[in-house]
């Protein structure tokens, strides 16, 4: 019963309308021929028409306005931080390595302040206060 | 992709919020009922199909039209899915009205027949919910996306990355576990 094993192994994909249309009529004389595989697949048909008793969800009336408002915020944060924050930081990076600092860079790698500054290296990358600290980290080097 | 909707799509890319709500709109219905059923939580669906979009927005320049703007949209819910479910922020309860009603059985059962019925639809569906979450992930995309979303072999093969033999067989896996845990229903 060879052939029985391959058609069976086969059927949901014939059921799906996925086979090449020789291979489906070969299969379809068979299940005319054949009880045990015309009743596995229609077994198998069975239960591919209890999944229809799942009944569709549709979305609250909340789901477009909410999902449209977070589409719109994420926007406006990622304009300001583009157009106006990144600008903003770039100059001010500038303006502060210009700055001439009054201790020699040798004396201030030494300084308890700027060791002090050190060690606060584990705020989030790109946080406020991780961009603050390397400015000040970078325009005192 | 249709040609209107790869417009929508490049209208999105420039932050259009109007075209962003037509895909939306259009998307919102099947892809919540998809996430659903592969969930079996209503409210995480809303929540991770409301984030599906969202990614949709924020990575509108990177989608190119080659492929189905449906097959992209999918793929994105079910990678969102599987992080759901691996981060383990679904809870795992499998909702069953069934069980929450199983208090008022008697009254409902009293009431009338049409209440019997709704009792037994809604036992079913649990079932059925059940069964499906009791399906291996792999099995359980590949039956979801060609059931309910209406996805052919060949496109399934393509968003989970893997041959259309291999996709035949997981859905004939699929439909053969289910019918083992369903037989009463058959």
């Amino acid at each position: 019963m060879k052939e029985c094993e391959e058609i069976r192994e086969r059927l949901s994909a014939f059921i799906d309308n996925e086979l090449p249309p020789r291979e489906s009529r070969l299969i379809e004389n068979h299940l005319h021929e054949c009880p045990e595989c015309a009743q596995e697949e229609s077994s198998l048909r069975r239960v591919i028409d209890l999944l229809d008793e799942i009944p569709a969800e549709s979305p609250s009336r909340s789901f477009t306005p909410a999902t449209i408002h977070r589409a719109s915020s994420w926007k406006r944060c990622a304009y300001v931080k583009e157009h106006i924050l990144m600008p903003s930081l770039t100059i001010l990076r500038s303006v502060l390595s210009a700055v001439p600092w009054p201790l020699e860079a040798a004396d201030r790698r030494r300084t308890p302040f700027n060791g002090y500054l050190r060690s606060f290296d584990d705020f989030p990358p790109e946080s406020l206060s991780s961009v603050y600290i390397s400015l000040i980290q970078g325009g005192s080097t | 992709m249709d040609k209107a909707e790869s417009k929508i799509m490049a209208e999105v890319a420039k932050g259009n919020l109007s075209s962003f709500r037509e895909i939306v709109e259009r998307y919102q219905n099947p892809l919540l009922n998809y996430i659903y059923k592969y969930t079996g939580d209503r409210t995480a669906a809303e929540d991770i199909a409301q984030e599906v979009f969202l990614r949709v927005f924020k990575t509108a320049e990177e989608y190119r039209p080659l492929s189905s703007f449906k097959t992209w949209l999918f793929k994105i819910a079910t990678n969102l899915c599987l992080n759901e479910l691996r981060d383990n922020k679904i809870y795992r309860s499998t909702i069953d009205i069934f069980e929450l009603n199983e208090a008022g059985f008697i009254g409902l059962f009293e009431k009338s027949p049409s209440a019997v019925r709704e009792l037994e639809n809604r036992e079913l569906s649990s079932t059925l919910k059940k069964a499906l979450k009791n399906l291996p992930e792999n099995q359980r995309v590949a039956l979801l996306l060609h059931k309910y979303s209406g996805f052919s072999y060949s496109e399934i093969s393509q968003m989970m990355g893997c041959s259309v033999s291999a996709i035949e067989s997981l859905i004939h896996r699929a439909r053969q576990a289910l019918r083992r845990q369903l037989t009463p229903y058959l």
